[in-house]
């Protein structure tokens, strides 16, 4: 029964992480995670330590700290460059990918997929945030997993190009070999966007956001949503399958236009719309590491009586303050461990149960930093929440109530134990 | 009777067997998942190098893109194209910014 459910969920993890697409978009945000955490640190720069604003906790309010106010153009002007530009980025980043993955590395292939964006959306107002910030984050992925398969296919055809005498430079023959399956490519995107707009009355994005992204987002982002997600995660590790690596080229696009939407509202001074965002995901479920492992470690050093489980914990303590517990999934282990897997997998739902709860009831701010995903609890949350205490204090929580779920189990491994010692 | 006996050994004989194939397809799965190639996990991309080339970035761009294109540089292909794109935009906005405000 249990390889049979094994081999169940080893043939899911193999489908989903070796599944092209899956696979580009998730290295795309990967890759996207940095110049996100980048703007988001800018963003909480310029609103507490350079905000001059009166009324504002910010550093610069403090008596001879305004000088810190001229300073705040320099973070606005990066927070533009890197939040603002969400689309057009990933559209190029995903492209790359996925053309990697098809055994193309051209540069024509993100500039085609890019062309191909800005062909579908409507420009008469020009390039506004709404074409290159994280609202068209959705429709510029789509349309750049479709303009990339198109001008592979066509490059691979072979019968597209232009060949050149010998004489020609190499990089001038190049251009003239890959201009017919650009071409071809960014007028049959163009045109399919006229045409779906002449006979729908509605233009791609638009229908991509009202049909695909807003009722993924609203399952995603709804509280059961996200404790599916969670469950998910935690199963798969339990199986020894990175969970997140394996799930998130499929939450990761809507969690983080979740976030975009509360960042700006934070930097135009507004309430955060969304409670369930990138930021909330790594707040509260990757809490010292999947499983919320730090009330684990807590439960051992207050209970075990096991020499090996304490052993494992003090090696795993430095890693799970930075919120990395490989060396305890896969030192006690937690993979395949009966005892242990039933809190790996409670703790987290009740960690983002909790989570949700302390938001709505206001305790805990709605989250508008996504801060490094390696930084220790309490400060993760204080710089989440843009320099809250309680959403520090929400963490604490969190790790204590996980302490508590795992206590039972570690007092029952302590029992096992002594009976194998007595037999 | 015996025959009733003979047809439980080989139906166990049978499970036996069936399981061990079993394991041994779990096995070459996760063999087929840890082979599988990744393009570089989150850690890679926040060590201390890099860390410090995403501040030279924004604080000091000119440095941080020399050295996002040095040989050195950890950086790959994409991610060095979009960071350019990047600081281009950061650079024109903050003149915008100090310019016309």
């Amino acid at each position: 029964m249990k390889d049979k459910l094994m081999n169940g969920f080893l043939m899911f993890a193999t489908k989903i992480q070796g599944q092209r697409h899956i696979n580009a978009i998730k290295n795309g945000f990967t890759n996207l995670m940095p110049i996100i955490i980048v703007g988001s640190v800018c963003t909480l720069i310029s609103n507490v330590v350079c905000n001059t604003t009166e009324g504002y906790v910010s550093l610069a309010n403090l008596p001879g700290m305004a000088w810190l106010g001229s300073l705040k153009p320099i973070f606005d002007a990066a927070n533009y460059g890197t939040m603002n530009m969400m689309a057009i980025c990933i559209c190029v980043l995903v492209a790359m990918e996925l053309g990697v993955s098809l055994g193309q590395n051209d540069w024509a292939i993100p500039v085609t997929a890019l062309a191909c964006y800005i062909s579908v959306v409507d420009t008469s107002n020009g390039l506004g945030t709404d074409i290159t910030a994280a609202a068209g984050l959705f429709v510029a992925l789509m349309v750049a997993l479709v303009a990339t398969e198109i001008y592979c296919k066509l490059v691979a055809s072979n019968k597209l190009n232009i060949r050149m005498p010998e004489s020609v430079p190499s990089n001038v023959a190049k251009s003239f070999s890959i201009l017919l399956p650009a071409a071809i490519t960014i007028f049959a995107v163009s045109t399919f966007g006229f045409a779906f707009k002449a006979i729908t009355g509605m233009s791609v994005p638009q229908a991509i956001i009202i049909f695909i992204q807003t009722p993924l987002s609203g399952i995603m982002t709804h509280p059961l949503g996200i404790l599916v997600i969670a469950f998910m995660c935690s199963l798969l590790w339990v199986f020894g399958i990175h969970g997140p690596n394996t799930l998130n080229g499929i939450y990761e696009p809507i969690f983080l236009a979740a976030y975009a939407e509360n960042e700006a509202a934070y930097a135009a001074g507004l309430a955060a719309p969304n409670i369930v965002c990138s930021p909330f995901w790594s707040t509260f479920f990757s809490l010292t590491g999947s499983g919320i492992t730090g009330g684990l470690l807590i439960a051992i050093f207050l209970f075990s009586k096991r020499d090996d489980f304490r052993a494992i914990a003090k090696l795993a303590l430095p890693c799970g303050i930075f919120n990395i517990n490989e060396p305890l999934i896969f030192g006690l282990p937690i993979v395949m461990n009966p005892m242990l897997m039933i809190p790996f997998m409670l703790a987290p739902l009740a960690s983002v149960g909790i989570g949700y709860v302390l938001t709505v009831i206001g305790f805990c701010p709605r989250l508008v930093v996504n801060a490094p995903w390696t930084t220790p609890p309490f400060l993760c949350g204080f710089l989440a929440g843009g320099g809250s205490i309680t959403a520090g204090l929400s963490q604490i929580i969190v790790i204590l109530v996980a302490a508590v779920i795992y206590t039972p189990f570690v007092l029952m491994l302590n029992k096992q134990e002594m009976t194998a010692d007595e037999s | 009777m015996s025959s009733k006996i003979n047809k439980k050994k080989k139906s166990r004989e049978e499970k036996e067997v069936a399981k061990a194939e079993l394991r041994e397809r779990n096995r070459q799965m996760s063999d087929q998942l840890a082979a599988m190639p990744r393009t570089g996990s989150m850690l890679e991309r926040f060590t201390k190098w890099r860390m410090i080339s995403y501040v030279s970035l924004i604080l000091l761009p000119p440095y941080g893109l020399y050295r996002m294109w040095s040989k050195e540089s950890t950086f790959v292909l994409p991610e060095k194209v979009v960071w350019t794109f990047i600081v281009i935009v950061y650079v024109l906005q903050l003149l915008k910014l100090i310019l016309f405000s």
